[in-house]
């Protein structure tokens, strides 16, 4: 309907964009479009694919090969040999483990302090800017921060259970406790990011739900559950994509925090393979982590974009 | 404003501010402990119980970090990180307007490639890189980790500006090329110069994304020549103590230039946020 009524004038300006597009010289123009991208495309091939290639390559194959070169085929040798080891599967549910308390907690936590936000009170653009400090902090110095928080002794927690009568926990020599220490303190990293997101999301949703349901008289409860999170669900599976990408590869806070300790207990696959690599020299154990890593992170991904694709598609 | 015409009771507004000023003291909770403790001479960092603010408030650990590495790490941050921003840029910037307004076959699977790339840990490059680094000799140098960070920040700043570059208006296009400018003329005259809001969005991730990078660096830095910030920082953290107020200086001079790129350009921060992520 909207086609048919569109004034001649707007048809030849949608047929002139379409000439420019693919137009007269479409080969002329994929050249171009080529060579725009390809010293790009070059130097993600050697910087990016190359490396990931070699060490897919090494995973099949020995020490040997990484120091000299000389391929020593063991077929899945290495693969078997890491996924039967205990310190990879710990490394493996440690790391599920924080991806999925990180998940429900920053949702939560953060649609509390978004809405709060998004209520536009007096003062609010002072408490976003507030809320937004840590947003582009280095994990390695957040992580530092926490640590002198949660340090046994001089420790802020510490010190105010001692101003207090009381003495604080050993943060870090419990397996549980240390494992809170590491999620509190990526929290603090990830919440500005989740927040303003969604914030942002809030802020262009259209107005005329939200007004008809409060006319109709609809709780706050229901207004968030029916109208605002249903439309906020495209904001909402963008921040679970990209974090949970980030959650996976977790590295600073681990081994700036704790240190993959007490006894490797708070060990997640990075500070694994890093290990695996650059203390126990197991090369091609390390790059078979590697891969391995780089498959369930992209597994996951794949299935939440799908899970979340066919929601909104039956739905819709 | 769209806020105000939500649900206003009292007891909400309260409510809402009891949340926000929570969430505030939480998260500004280690900012404080770090600029404090930055403040305090070591004897009354490690005396327990410890005081909440500084007694005798002295700036001698700061004399005592820039005395030390800190002027190389920081020096080896701005090469490492403004290198990678640099040529990110000038590759980023074609590959972005090419994907962007001259699609062709095969076009679209390419840049779902450059955003599938941010899924991978970074922990999956190190390795690669120390060995051929070894051959090169590039390990301990800044100017290796130019090329390391290129991966990382370049698909970053290709997304980023790709977004950018497709609400560019198509007229302007065809206008330049009717004026006979090429396709690098009018990259050049018309498409950068109304691009530059975009172009600081990408520049500024791409920057901070380097400049906080810390596997990599750790991976192949091991002395004070290659080192860089985060790398440098966590050296403090030696086997038998912890030089925590030399590491609280240094923390605070590291943060003060990220938070004032984050209040000052928080806009374009999550603009950018929102457009490194959408379609994906």
């Amino acid at each position: 309907m909207a086609v048919e009524a569109q004034p001649p004038a707007r048809a030849h300006g949608a047929r002139a964009g379409k000439a420019f597009k693919s137009g007269s010289a479409p080969r002329r123009r994929q050249a171009i479009g080529i060579a725009l991208t390809l010293p790009a495309l070059v130097t993600l091939a050697v910087t990016m694919l190359y490396p990931m290639a070699w060490t897919l390559w090494l995973s099949f194959n020995t020490r040997v090969t990484a120091l000299q070169g000389t391929p020593d085929f063991v077929g899945f040798d290495n693969y078997l040999r890491i996924a039967a080891s205990s310190g990879f599967t710990t490394a493996l549910l440690q790391t599920v483990g924080i991806v999925l308390a990180s998940f429900v907690l920053e949702a939560v936590l953060a649609l509390i302090v978004a809405l709060a936000l998004f209520r536009a009170l007096r003062g609010s653009r002072i408490f976003q800017a507030i809320v937004a400090l840590p947003l582009m902090v280095a994990p390695v110095v957040g992580a530092l921060a926490w640590r002198f928080i949660f340090a046994d002794g001089y420790g802020m927690i510490d010190t105010v259970a001692q101003h207090l009568g009381g003495e604080g926990p050993l943060w870090f020599a419990d397996v549980w406790l240390a494992r809170t220490s590491v999620v509190v303190a990526n929290l603090w990293l990830a919440l500005p990011f989740d927040i303003l997101v969604l914030l942002a999301g809030l802020s262009s949703l259209p107005t005329e739900p939200l007004e008809a349901a409060r006319v109709d008289g609809a709780s706050p409860a229901q207004i968030l559950r029916r109208i605002i999170l249903p439309l906020l669900k495209p904001v909402i599976s963008i921040i679970f994509v990209i974090r949970m990408a980030d959650a996976f590869r977790i590295f600073d806070v681990v081994y700036v925090l704790t240190a993959s300790g007490p006894a490797n207990r708070t060990d997640v696959l990075s500070t694994y393979i890093y290990r695996q690599m650059f203390s126990a020299f197991d090369f091609p154990g390390g790059a078979a982590a590697s891969i391995m890593l780089v498959i369930i992170t992209s597994l996951a991904s794949l299935l939440v974009v799908v899970a979340l694709r066919d929601r909104w598609q039956s739905e819709a | 404003m769209a806020g105000s015409d939500l649900s206003r009771s009292r007891w909400g507004d309260l409510g809402a501010y009891v949340i926000l000023v929570v969430a505030c003291v939480l998260l500004l909770l280690p900012i404080y402990w770090i600029v404090t403790t930055s403040l305090k001479p070591t004897p009354e960092i490690l005396s327990t119980p410890t005081r909440l603010w500084p007694q005798n408030p002295t700036l001698e650990n700061y004399q005592v970090a820039l005395s030390g590495d800190f002027r190389r790490y920081l020096l080896n941050s701005l090469i490492a990180a403004g290198g990678a921003t640099v040529i990110g840029l000038l590759l980023a910037i074609p590959a972005a307007f090419g994907f962007a307004k001259y699609p062709y076959r095969g076009a679209n699977g390419l840049i779902w490639f450059t955003l599938i790339t941010r899924v991978f840990p970074p922990i999956a490059l190190a390795l690669p890189f120390f060995m051929q680094f070894r051959a090169l000799g590039l390990l301990d140098t800044p100017w290796g980790l130019i090329i390391a960070y290129l991966p990382i920040v370049l698909p970053l700043m290709i997304w980023i500006l790709y977004g950018f570059f497709q609400d560019f208006p198509r007229e302007l296009l065809e206008a330049a090329e009717i004026d006979g400018l090429g396709v690098i003329g009018t990259l050049i005259r018309v498409v950068v110069p109304l691009s530059l809001p975009g172009i600081g969005v990408a520049t500024l991730f791409g920057f901070l994304v380097a400049w906080n990078e810390f596997v990599i660096a750790l991976t192949l830095t091991r002395t004070p020549a290659g080192q860089t910030m985060p790398v440098g920082i966590s050296t403090l953290i030696t086997q038998f103590q912890v030089l925590w107020g030399e590491m609280m200086a240094v923390a605070c001079i590291y943060l003060i230039p990220v938070f004032a790129v984050t209040v000052l350009a928080q806009r374009g921060l999550v603009r950018g946020l929102m457009r490194g992520a959408t379609k994906g």
